[in-house]
């Protein structure tokens, strides 16, 4: 009988230990899909913010290029100097006029022009015409294509790249 | 009997640790998924393509109708010779008494178009006015984004201010008869035409002024006389017409 109960007991510790490492591993297998999920979950929500940071990148470009500006105090729009300037190789009135822009709008970074040729076939292009007002310019926002009707040779078509 | 029940707990363990390797290594995305996938796709490539799209558009109508302005008015307002005929590039608005009247909307859509054309060889646009600005209406669909069924496309439709009113030419014309009624039984028609005609109204042209006759036909540079001047090639150039009338009796 002694002995039997012995026997019960043994059986019973296994049981026991059996049943004791298997919540264990659950409550590690509980706690690591919490953290990945938990993670996951984070990389997710952060990659669509980005998303809609971009879109607003765009549109903070969009708006650039559609705004009013003032020339000879004459109201044109920034697509206009844009050009102009291209066409004329005129750096000063494009800082200029880009420098007002950016400082009524409270705006950080830099835009770039390019000619569409080198933007599509050169991995570090240079640009034609350039303005920023802080060290590091930061992500690119967005890119916009932009015909010159009067451009010669390359500048044809132009890239307008907003960073910030 | 012990021993099966020990085994049950070992295979419960095995089993999750398959599950665990398959949801690992399963192409299925287990989780979270990310928000807004499907909208911020349908902003991305339709809607600010669209819009990026449009600015580029309407930036090439936009220079294109200062163009049809500018060479409109170099052409006294037509785009092709009127039967009053042309003599040394001016464009006569008369011939005696009978005025050649303008269209002002057919020419301008048709100068429009012709220039347009030049920049993209399938563009068609019909083209109204109102006020300053001009506006384009076209069938054409530009196909932007394509899934499945679903498609958007862009109406390359656009409309811009030119900063110029096209009604300036009523004005002109209508002073133009009155300047060929009180002057063409005029013997001096210098002194009559100095006399009557508006101060924007130049002889020859508007730079260097200079009264010249040819069989009483005289060609004139007018000046806007609203002071329109329409951005150019990166400057204001004056709106400056160009136009020819016959004083001749019959």
């Amino acid at each position: 009988m002694a002995g039997s109960l012995i026997k019960n007991k043994k059986g019973l510790m296994d049981d026991f230990t059996d049943l004791l490492s298997f919540v264990l591993i659950l409550s590690m297998l509980g706690f690591f899909a919490v953290v990945i999920l938990r993670t996951d979950a984070s990389d997710k929500a952060e990659r669509t913010s980005e998303r809609i940071a971009s879109f607003y990148g765009q549109e903070a470009l969009l708006n650039l290029v559609n705004s009013p500006a003032l020339l000879d105090n004459k109201e044109v729009m920034m697509k206009d100097l844009i050009i102009s300037a291209v066409n004329a190789d005129d750096e000063t009135l494009f800082t200029e006029k880009m420098q007002t822009y950016f400082e009524q709008q409270h705006l950080e970074g830099g835009v770039a022009v390019y000619d569409s040729v080198s933007y599509g076939t050169e991995e570090e292009p240079e640009p034609l015409l350039s303005y920023n007002n802080v060290v590091f310019l930061g992500n690119e926002k967005g890119a916009l294509y932009l015909t010159n009707i009067d451009g010669i040779g390359n500048k044809k078509n132009i890239v307008i790249k907003l960073f910030g | 009997m012990k021993s099966k029940k020990g085994a049950l707990f070992h295979w419960i363990g095995i089993v999750v640790i398959f599950a665990l390797a398959f949801a690992v290594l399963s192409p299925v995305e287990f989780g979270v998924k990310p928000k807004g996938t499907w909208q911020l796709d349908f902003l991305h490539y339709n809607f600010v393509e669209a819009e990026k799209q449009l600015a580029d558009r309407d930036q090439v109508a936009l220079e294109i109708g200062r163009k049809t302005v500018l060479s409109l008015a170099s052409k006294g307002g037509f785009t092709d010779t009127p039967s009053c005929g042309t003599v040394e590039e001016v464009t006569y608005w008369n011939k005696g008494k009978d005025f050649c009247f303008l269209n002002v909307d057919q020419e301008v859509n048709e100068q429009f178009n012709t220039l347009y054309k030049k920049h993209d060889k399938e563009a068609s646009f019909i083209l109204s006015r109102q006020g300053k600005e001009l506006i384009g209406k076209t069938d054409r669909e530009v196909l932007l984004g394509k899934k499945n069924e679903q498609y958007y496309t862009l109406n390359p439709g656009f409309r811009v201010d030119v900063d110029y009113d096209f009604d300036e030419y009523f004005k002109l014309q209508d002073e133009a008869k009155k300047l060929v009624n009180e002057c063409r039984s005029a013997p001096q028609l210098q002194d009559c035409l100095e006399k009557v005609k508006p101060s924007y109204w130049k002889f020859g042209s508007c730079k260097q002024e200079q009264f010249a006759e040819q069989g009483r036909k005289v060609a004139f540079c007018i000046e806007s006389p609203q002071k329109y001047a329409v951005f150019e090639k990166g400057k204001f150039v004056p709106v400056q017409y160009k136009a020819g009338l016959d004083f001749e009796m019959n």
